[in-house]
């Protein structure tokens, strides 16, 4: 690197940091503050509004635990399907003479709002089977009917048409484990996977052929080119849509809020503590339901250092 | 499937973009390639019967969308209406809603861009101390939630609010119903993830050719605007197209810093149209294609950034 | 675009100017607000004007700017009408209504509020908030606006009494719905000799009634409570009713808000068994049970009476539910083709939207003083979909006889009650509608689930 003055990177980081600090870390230390204060910020309370959320007495209209556990499941789930997606999508569709089409069709969910994409996935696990495609589609081949002798764990017994965003799922299943909770999170996956598709068909671009040409010449087949050369090349991209999506996942908010409204145990955390915030006007309990998301962003940044620290020492 | 879909071509030396079917080649063509197509159609497929659905469900008359199901719609007799677009778009206002929208999107957009690559580049070809803490701290406030930033921004946007007879801004130069104001906003907001994966990709470049180039007696800034920014073009792209769709898809943020509806973007006008108990919602379906226009129209676009990428000299079939 | 844009905003400033020069009524203070729109009630006696609103206005009006409204309204039906009734105001005092409609106007009032941004007025559907937002200091009362007298004289005691926080009146009732509606399809019920209920038959009539519609081979009843993040509301207006049904009702339900008679009490727990008798009882309901009235949506359960054929006889929701159906069934004549009875017992509860004002500038005053008042809420009156609980509303304006009938009933009930969770609001509301969809498929824990609602009170 060049020797340059000591004041001139902190010139190129100034407006960032500016910015950020109005926007985002003001209003994070003002959110820390109000976690150790009364529902009305009014008085020093210490950590019983953290005791709430591990206590969980109200867990009719805010059941922590739960959300707190569905939230989890989003992570986990809604990160591991759309990376992988996505990483195929992008890869798969390089190989094609139909690649834009194909990408258009996979990036089209991102485009639509939140509000509308609520509207069609509830047309489309509409209860009533005349409305909605899915249980048209599962009344018509007779899953789990009882006529038909056909039973899965998965659905209900209520004869053919399932209720997907309501008490719904397997009875013996507790808490986030919900039918509800998959859907949720499916249609999360089929919004989101366009975004890690476009990410990462950007990270592909920056390989260059010839390093795939000398490959393909040492006699590599597709598979050992895509584990030995692309992965390698791409693991940065893959991190950082990695991160990205954990973290989305992790507040995750407005298809929840649009479809089901944090209903029938598909709470997250971000709906309660919006919930408890702007609905109960609980600052205490809010405040701190958003410093527990706040938490988990810290292993998150121990596993990035870690690779930080890594990729600074191959460079 | 990943695996399976690849490793069949295995090896194939270059061959003719069109290969001539015969039966044995179709067989073996359909065993190397049809994997491949299959998982392809399929998931493009899955992906594509909702927005299908949406689309014929928005030129479906509203009675006819709380009877029976889309797929009825594409049985004959058809019975198809524009009733739905026609309010949409003969709402008052949507004009200057849609230019709300543009006046609202595109300088928040150019601002996060210009703003993140300045610091991406510091974060990754200068030395300081503190470098590497300082990015995960800016990387993890992604995790800050929107909502939660709410309250003390007007806070504070009402303590400084800064009112000028300048029209073209709203009248007024910052605070709440100011284009300015708004502009920022989104900035704060999209700058975590813009710094992140612009840094990612700066990062990535040839350290060759900016060590020549820092040879040369080259400035930072000329190596910022001739080698950083056109290297990294296809980051650029994918990070405007999201940034330009977050912040055009935005409610919440207009809600409640666009107070004034003179100022209020299209989100606004369209989430105005569903009444209180949720009547006329099939007007949202009309509205989804509406508004999806133009994000899709820069999607096609920019396309070409993220199309056809890696293997280029490859066959495709 | 900047050029039109500012072209655009230049317009609107001009023409706005062009207005009040145009209006040689410019002068006109709340005083004269009253002659404005169609007064033509020339048969009554002309309403009692408070003295200090009749005095010229010490000062000449300033001109009046923009006043910022929040409310739920959208859409062709709400809002446009809303903003005909508005109309009037704006053309003759020059000035401007700026309305953001949003479904979640709890959350963001309360954003905006604590924020140091709040509205120049809102018109929230509950009264959860006007007591949080009075009791911080944050709203205006009438009496500051020149419109307490008024509202006291021109609005039901009941009324009056529910815009009141701590003995001051900050709000009135610009548009009230009854909720003790059950609807029917006249024609299959007179082809099958049932006979509608009238505001004297008891719940077991009710009971009865179901019996001999299925009994006679059809499905009594639809119904549904899906509503997003507010599921199980519809459930919560069937057990208000049945609370005010029985003698005493109304003390039960006064007591459940003010928490001296808790949600467990054997009374509130009758009226929840009652509901399950009628929706969880075998072959009742068209949904099937628990789980599809979960998952049905309450304006798609507006529909079955009315199909053709039929798929039930009838269903229980709040005089809006009218509209539901005429939008649904275009063709159907209100009275002929749908029609309703009263919820029996006669007791009735109601919704309503209620206007309160975060600030006392003039334009502000003038326009609350307009929305109060019975020159504007006729016009949205005629227009229809809008009940008033003004005074001066003549029930024979109202479009159809259907819509008469429910203004009539929401003024004339025995024992009205504004509705129960949207009157408790917060936590315990958000219980109550939790505690629906659990009892609907849970009914054997109905115990705990009170006591579960009881427990969310106060949060």
């Amino acid at each position: 690197m060049t020797r340059r003055r000591r004041w001139v990177p902190w010139i190129w980081l100034a407006p960032a940091l500016a910015i950020l600090g109005v926007f985002l870390v003001y209003p994070t230390l003002d959110t820390i503050r109000r976690s150790f204060f009364d529902e009305h910020s009014d008085s020093f309370v210490g950590f019983d509004n953290f005791q709430f959320i591990i206590d969980n007495p109200q867990s009719l209209v805010a059941d922590t635990h739960s959300a707190i556990l569905t939230t989890l499941l989003w992570v986990v789930l809604f990160t591991l399907v759309t990376v992988s997606l996505g990483l195929v999508m992008a890869v798969l569709t390089g190989r094609v003479r139909y690649e834009a089409i194909a990408k258009a069709g996979v990036f089209i969910p991102m485009a639509i709002s939140f509000v509308a994409a609520a509207v069609i996935w509830r047309f489309m696990l509409e209860f009533n089977q005349d409305i909605g495609t899915v249980n048209a589609v599962l009344t018509g081949i007779g899953i789990d009917n009882p006529a038909t002798g056909g039973s899965t764990p998965w659905l209900q017994d209520t004869g053919a048409p399932q209720t997907w965003f309501t008490n719904a799922g397997p009875d013996e299943l507790e808490g986030p484990l919900q039918i509800n909770n998959f859907v949720l999170i499916a249609v999360g996956v089929w919004m989101w996977t366009g975004f890690a598709m476009v990410v990462l068909s950007a990270g592909l671009k920056g390989i260059s052929g010839e390093v795939l040409e000398a490959a393909r010449v040492d006699g590599a087949n597709e598979w050992q080119i895509f584990r030995r050369v692309i992965i390698p090349i791409l693991s940065p991209t893959i991190m950082v849509v990695t991160t990205t999506l954990v973290i989305f996942a992790l507040k995750i908010f407005d298809l929840v809020w649009v479809i089901t409204g944090g209903r029938s145990d598909t709470d997250v955390v971000a709906t309660l503590f919006f919930r408890e915030l702007f609905r109960f006007r609980d600052f205490g309990v809010g405040a701190a339901l958003a410093v527990v998301l706040l938490l988990w962003v810290v292993p998150i940044m121990i596993v990035s250092i870690r690779r930080f620290q890594f990729q600074e020492e191959i460079r | 499937m990943t695996g399976r879909g690849l490793s069949l071509p295995a090896g194939r030396p270059p061959a003719p973009r069109l290969p001539r079917l015969h039966p044995r080649r179709l067989g073996r063509w359909l065993l190397a390639r049809g994997p491949l197509h299959l998982a392809l159609i399929v998931i493009v497929l899955l992906w594509s019967i909702p927005t299908i659905a949406l689309l014929v469900s928005s030129f479906r008359d509203p009675t006819a969308i709380a009877a029976s199901g889309w797929w009825e719609a594409i049985k004959a007799p058809l019975d198809f209406t524009i009733d739905n677009y026609d309010v949409v778009l003969n709402q008052q206002g949507l004009g200057r809603a849609f230019v709300n929208s543009i006046i609202i999107t595109v300088p928040s957009m150019v601002i996060v861009i210009l703003v993140a690559a300045a610091a991406a580049y510091a974060f990754a070809w200068m030395r300081f101390p503190g470098r590497n803490i300082l990015f995960l701290l800016v990387v993890g406030l992604l995790v800050v939630p929107l909502q939660m930033t709410l309250i003390p921004l007007q806070q504070l946007y009402g303590a400084v609010s800064i009112d000028a007879d300048l029209p073209v801004l709203g009248g007024k130069i910052f605070g709440i119903s100011s284009y300015p104001g708004i502009w920022i906003a989104h900035t704060g907001f999209g700058l975590p993830f813009a710094v992140y994966l612009l840094r990612n990709f700066f990062g990535g470049l040839p350290r060759e050719l900016l060590e020549a180039a820092y040879m040369d007696g080259a400035s930072d800034l000329r190596v910022f605007f001739r080698i950083i920014l056109p290297l990294s073009v296809p980051a650029l792209a994918s990070l405007a197209i999201f940034q330009f769709l977050w912040i055009w898809n935005d409610l919440l943020i207009a809600l409640i810093f666009l107070g004034d509806p003179n100022l209020a973007p299209m989100t606004l006008r369209i989430s105005n149209l569903v009444s209180s108990r949720g009547q006329d919602y099939e007007l949202l379906t009309a509205a989804a294609f509406i508004s999806m226009v133009v994000p899709l129209i820069i999607f096609l676009a920019l396309q070409r950034y993220f199309v056809q990428g890696i293997l280029a000299g490859s066959v495709k079939g | 675009m900047n050029t039109l844009h500012q072209r655009v905003l230049h317009g609107k400033r001009l023409s706005r100017r062009s207005l009040l020069a145009g209006a040689s009524t410019a002068s006109l203070g709340a005083a004269g607000l009253a002659l404005v729109g169609c007064g033509d009630d020339d048969d009554e006696e002309p309403a009692p004007a408070p003295a200090p609103a009749a005095a010229p206005p010490p000062e000449a009006p300033a001109e009046l700017g923009t006043a910022d409204v929040l409310g739920v309204w959208g859409g062709g039906d709400e809002l446009a009408r809303f903003e005909a009734m508005v109309a009037p105001w704006e053309a003759a005092t020059g000035g401007n209504m700026a309305f953001t409609g949003t479904r979640d106007l709890t959350e963001l009032l309360t954003t905006r509020v604590e924020g140091g941004n709040p509205p120049d007025i809102a018109i929230p559907p509950e009264v959860g908030t006007l007591r949080d937002f009075a009791r911080e200091g944050e709203l205006v009362p009438l009496a500051d606006l020149d419109l307490e007298a008024e509202v006291r004289a021109n609005y039901p005691q009941s009324f009056v009494d529910l815009g009141s926080v701590d003995g001051t009146l900050y709000a009135f009732f610009m548009k009230a719905d009854t909720k003790g509606t059950i609807f029917y399809n006249p024609k299959l019920f007179a082809d099958n000799g049932w006979q509608p209920l009238t505001a004297q038959s008891t719940f077991d009539d009710l009971l009865a009634l179901t019996e001999q519609i299925k009994g006679d081979g059809l499905t009594p009843w639809s119904t549904g409570v899906e509503s997003g993040g507010a599921s199980g509301w519809p459930g919560t207006d069937w057990i208000q009713e049945l609370i005010l049904g029985e003698p005493g009702g109304g003390e039960v339900n006064d007591g459940v808000i003010d928490g001296s008679i808790p949600f467990t009490d054997p009374r509130v727990k009758d009226a929840w068994e009652k509901f399950g008798q009628i929706v969880l009882g075998e072959g009742n309901v068209v949904q099937g049970g628990g789980e599809g009235i979960n998952a049905t949506g309450f304006i798609d359960a507006s529909f079955p009476p009315f199909e053709d054929p039929p798929t039930a006889a009838m269903f229980y929701l709040g005089g809006f539910a009218a509209g539901f159906i005429s939008d649904q069934f275009p063709d159907a004549v209100a009275g002929e083709d749908f029609d309703f009875f009263p919820f029996p017992g006669g007791g009735v509860a109601g919704g309503g939207a209620l206007v309160y004002a975060f600030n006392d500038d003039d334009t502000t005053q003038s326009l609350m003083q307009y929305l109060a008042g019975a020159d504007g809420q006729q016009i949205w009156v005629n227009l229809g979909g809008f009940n008033s609980v003004h005074n001066d509303i003549d029930f024979d304006r109202y479009p159809d006889p259907v819509s008469r009938r429910l203004a009539e009933s929401l003024l004339q009930a025995r024992a009205f009650r504004f509705d129960l969770d949207d009157t408790v609001g917060g936590g315990f509301q958000q219980a109550f509608w939790v505690g629906v969809t659990e009892y609907l498929v849970n009914p054997g824990d109905l115990d705990d689930i009170l006591a579960s609602i009881e427990g969310a009170r106060g949060t």
